[in-house]
């Protein structure tokens, strides 16, 4: 079903030194927007990626696409390793890595036809003759459900939903292999929404593409994935199948995110139970030692403070090959915290692993 | 009697391209101790009836009429200084972006103050401040006294919406408007806010109108649910009568395409096309042009208008019975995502 | 706060000794390259012999290599002139005739003079322009700026449009001019120009010598202002916490100036810094058009003879009241904007 490794990230880190100082500039802490990571995504599968904002889902996006130079860290696309690769390498690389943006608005430039943008890409690569590259748009206009009509019109004619299909059109304008999605649905209304999550499933679909999705909304990241991982602080505190993490999370911090998303449901929302966590996310300019999440863990004991606890699976998991991880001393034994007396016991320091 | 009565609320913005009709014949009630839930996308007019209805439009670039009756009085006819009196007082509001909504050049604590000193010119500063400092701990702000001299950009976000509930709730008024307080929060965040809400509602007993585009927000926290499409009403019904029994095509399509409600299709269902244009809205029904199943009488007939919500009120032309049936349908798909898989 | 204070005054510094670099460059080197303009020639006269011509470079110290010349005008800025300095340029004078002859500034070529006296000698005029002009200025844009933002296309707001356009595109000598023709002339309301010092007693004198050349300077700034207030109002009007303040139950006039001015001030108290910084170094058309006997007029005399010393001595001068009002300025904002930090 899957097929081969085409992205593997290890030890991916990138950090943006604070600097004071306009003449005599000195560093005088680091921004660890992401903090070895490591995964590998599978052709035709989807990696969604979730976290609250500050995670570094963005920064790490960015880094895959090589909009930015990583700090550390190696990235194999396709075999090959392209976390230092420049110029023509590099151009040549990202034909097959494509990237869709968060706002539709802001990403196309509005003195621009739709042509224009759909075409951009074909230019850059020499695709083929004028007639070669029209007939390419417009084959791609229909593919994303625009019509031929649309070819030469400007973005701010059309609606958000409308704009996200333009941006998905450039990014399909050169068959990529994989396409990373930052937050492609956030700005959409919800009946937009889908209009958009149906396209991007049918296209992969049809083409075999691989996605890193990244989102933070729960529920579409679990409509589009076949794997999820969870980031907080720059850091992987969970992954796994996407079943293996929505019913049986693990990590008090997926347990938390899962619990505290709206239920569409006002029956269930009535009786869920839900962890609240304290307080707001600490900086990243200074996380807090060992696991990074110790301070707001309702479950955090002296050892959290200690020990960096590694991404590790139980046995069983490890064993079906379901590769379930987390990164947690004591993680959640129970899931979903149906009564009271779960709760208590999931939120008991006692419990060990 | 209700303690929020709208009846035919209209609003008109004059923009250079012409009249726009915003809202157009809006209708709803909000009982005492109630959570109504306004619902529905972007340019449906959800927040633009709340403002309304608390005269914060700019005179000049709009005009409302209908009438909103507050405690027996209609808010759209009274004079402004006896408005002034009611907004902050009987009526507050929170905003959606608590980033931009706390005045960035004073300190939180001259804010919320401000709200308290001007509907209570007798208060003295030291109690005025004493009274804030009591209000920021009830809302969970840890350490309040200090957090009274931070500035708004000193704290996180989910701190400063604090704030601003804070700074809404310390009059004790008898309705609180929330224009999607939690659109622009962190998930774990909204949830802090959420229940921070839910405790509130519970201990001052006001009414509260949350505006939302978030159904799960809505089903987590309303007790009465408006479904706006187009400058009209065109659903309302109890929380679970919206989520278990819809009866409108547009509230089926909203429901259909939640990502996390419909786990059991392959596809979600998608609303086609998008919003008409408000400054030539059609003639006859407004979503007819994206409706599944629309008749030739919607084309020409605009739906009866919802006046009356003691009920589960619907603004379609479809036949009842089909309607049921198909409510039905969508409960067994539901139902069917409850089951484990 | 006193960490900050002392990174601006130590940022000041270092933008002065820029300035004092480039004038060196500009009228050290670069003239005495160009011998027609040489300091020691123009000093020294048209008809000055060859010798002479030496004799006046050993005076002004041009012998010495260039970077000497430059170490001499550093210190000298700094400290003073010293003993050195002194026996050069004024060698059979006493103490107090040689404060006279020569000052931090140096010795102007025209006058035989200290440059620092005659800035000072000018200060009264320029300083008594800029702050009359400053105060019309201000007190004409604010509340026009506000109130058509407050009323936006209305016939105020428009006909306020119609008169910013006016006021940037006139010039000031013709404006001057104009206003010096009917008010000073034909109507003697006004006297036809010069300059009254400032006294306690009697200060309309003063001031009625002042109105027309403030007024004329005031012309543009009041202009430009206008504009910035209102779109500054503006923009602070539609700010979310603007609407804020109403659902608070905020009146009118409580939400506009206690909610949105403060704001909407923060860019003009950027920019009135630097204006009145650049107006200490005086007011060149005004000056010149009122004929009054301000730094603008010294520079453009100064300029004119090729007298360097007080041609750079007004440069020097200008920078370093820019550089101040810069510190003040950004001082000030430290103080009203709390966002800016202050570490």
């Amino acid at each position: 079903m899957s097929g081969d490794v085409i992205l593997k990230v290890s030890n991916l880190a990138k950090h943006f030194p604070v600097t004071r100082g306009a003449i005599f500039r000195r560093e005088v802490g680091r921004l660890r927007a992401v903090d070895g990571v490591s995964f590998e995504i599978r052709e035709g599968e989807t990696l969604g990626l979730v976290g609250e904002s500050g995670c570094g889902k963005s920064t790490l996006a960015k880094c895959v696409v090589r909009l930015l130079e990583p700090t550390s860290g190696s990235i194999i696309f396709q075999g090959q390793d392209i976390s230092k690769l420049k110029g023509r390498a590099l151009r040549e690389m990202r034909r097959n890595l494509m990237m869709i943006f968060q706002d539709p608005i802001s990403s196309l430039d509005p003195r621009m036809r739709v042509n224009q943008i759909i075409s951009e890409p074909l230019d850059i690569y020499n695709y083929g003759t004028a007639a070669v590259k029209r007939a390419r748009v417009h084959e791609l206009l229909e593919l994303v459900g625009l019509r031929s009509e649309h070819f030469n019109r400007f973005p701010h004619e059309f609606s958000g939903g409308q704009r996200q299909r333009i941006g998905i059109a450039r990014a399909l304008a050169l068959d990529p292999k994989m396409i990373v999605c930052d937050e492609p649905v956030s700005a959409l209304d919800v009946s937009v929404q889908a209009q958009v999550l149906n396209l991007l499933a049918d296209l992969q679909a049809e083409f075999g593409l691989t996605y890193l999705f990244i989102a933070h909304d729960l529920d579409v990241v679990r409509r589009v994935s076949t794997n999820v991982q969870v980031m907080y602080l720059g850091d992987v505190v969970e992954r796994g199948t996407r079943d293996e993490l929505y019913d049986s999370p693990r990590h008090p911090y997926s347990a938390a995110l899962l619990s505290a998303r709206p239920e569409a449901d006002p029956r269930a929302a009535r009786t869920k139970t839900r962890i609240l966590l304290e307080g707001d996310v600490p900086s990243p300019l200074d996380p807090p030692s060992a696991c990074r999440f110790r301070t707001r863990c309702p479950r955090a004991q002296e050892l959290c403070s200690q020990v960096t606890p590694e991404l590790s699976g139980s046995p069983e998991t490890v064993a079906l090959g379901e590769g379930h991880e987390w990164a947690c001393h004591f993680p959640v034994a129970q899931w979903p915290l149906a009564t009271p007396e779960d709760i208590r016991l999931a939120n008991s320091s006692k419990l060990g692993r | 009697m209700a303690l929020l009565e709208v009846k035919d609320l209209q609003t008109t913005f004059f923009t250079d391209d012409g009249a726009v009709r915003a809202v157009d014949g809006v209708s709803f009630s909000v009982e005492a101790g109630q959570v109504v839930g306004i619902v529905g996308e972007s340019g449906c007019g959800k927040s633009v009836t709340m403002l309304s209805i608390m005269r914060l439009l700019s005179a000049r670039h709009s005009a409302t009429t209908g009438m909103a009756s507050f405690d027996g009085e209609d808010l759209l006819s009274i004079p402004n200084k006896k408005m002034r009196e009611i907004r902050g007082k009987q009526i507050s509001k929170i905003f959606q972006d608590p980033m931009t909504s706390l005045n960035p050049v004073y300190r939180i604590g001259v804010q919320i103050v401000e709200a308290l000193r001007l509907h209570d010119k007798a208060i003295s500063r030291v109690a005025a401040f004493d009274r804030a400092e009591q209000m920021l701990a009830a809302v969970g702000i840890p350490s309040p006294r200090e957090r009274l001299r931070s500035y708004p950009h000193e704290l996180s976000g989910g701190m400063r919406q604090r704030v601003m509930i804070a700074m809404a709730l310390i009059n004790d008024p008898k309705v609180l408007i929330a224009d999607e307080p939690t659109t622009a929060l962190d998930v774990t965040t909204q949830a802090q806010i959420l229940e921070l809400i839910r405790k509130l509602r519970n201990e001052f007993s006001s009414a509260v109108v949350f505006i939302t585009h978030d159904l799960g927000v809505v089903a987590e926290l309303c007790d009465e649910v408006v479904v706006m499409y187009a400058g009209k009403v065109v659903e309302s019904a109890p929380v679970d009568e919206i989520f278990e029994n819809p009866q409108h095509p547009y509230t089926w399509g909203l429901l259909g395409s939640l990502p996390g409600r419909n786990l059991g299709n392959d596809r979600l269902y998608s609303v086609p096309g998008s919003p008409p244009s408000l400054l030539d809205p059609p003639t006859g029904c407004r979503f007819m042009a994206r409706c599944a199943h629309a008749m030739s009488i919607c084309e020409t007939e605009p739906p009866l208008e919802i006046l009356d919500h003691s009920e589960h009120a619907v603004a379609c032309h479809l036949d009842p019975g089909f309607r049921t049936t198909q409510a039905i349908a969508f409960r067994s798909i539901a139902n069917r995502v409850q089951e484990p898989r | 706060m006193i960490r900050y204070t002392i990174r601006r005054l130590l940022w000041g510094a270092s933008v002065i000794l820029a300035v004092t670099l480039a004038v060196f460059v500009l009228f050290g080197p670069v003239l005495q390259w160009k011998s027609n303009v040489e300091p020691a020639r123009i000093y020294a006269g048209k008809n000055a012999q060859p010798e002479q011509i030496e004799r006046v470079s050993k005076i002004l110290g041009l012998d010495k290599p260039f970077y000497e010349q430059y170490g001499i005008m550093i210190r000298r800025l700094v400290l003073g002139p010293n003993q050195a300095d002194k026996e050069r340029m004024c060698p059979n004078s006493t103490e107090a005739e040689c404060d006279e002859l020569i000052g931090h500034l140096g010795q102007s070529f025209e006058k035989r003079r200290s440059v620092d006296k005659l800035i000072f000698s000018r200060l009264g005029v320029t300083f008594s322009l800029a702050l009359v002009g400053a105060f019309i200025w201000i007190s004409i844009s604010i509340p026009v700026g506000v109130l058509s933002a407050l009323r936006p296309r209305s016939i105020f707001d428009r006909i306020t449009v119609v008169f910013i356009l006016i006021g940037q595109s006139l010039p000031v000598y013709y404006f001057g001019l104009v206003a010096l023709y009917f008010l000073a002339y034909t109507n003697k309301i006004f006297p036809p120009g010069g300059y009254m010092a400032f006294q306690w007693s009697e200060p309309w004198p003063w001031l009625s010598h002042l109105l027309l050349p403030g007024f004329t300077l005031a012309l543009q700034f009041t202009a430009l202002y206008a504009r910035l207030v209102r779109g500054g109002m503006l923009d602070a009007l539609g700010e979310d916490y603007v609407r804020t303040a109403r659902a608070k139950g905020a009146g009118e006039t409580r939400t506009v100036f206690k909610h949105a001015f403060r704001n909407a001030l923060l860019p003009i108290v950027t920019l009135f810094g630097l204006d009145i910084g650049l107006l200490f170094g005086g007011a060149i058309l005004t000056e010149a058009t009122f004929g009054l006997q301000g730094i603008g007029s010294l520079s453009v005399d100064a300029a004119y003879r090729f007298d360097v010393p007080t041609t750079s001595g007004v440069v020097l001068f200008s920078a370093i009241c820019i550089v101040v009002a810069n510190i003040v300025v950004d001082l000030l904002l430290a103080v009203v904007d709390p966002r800016i930090r202050l570490d």
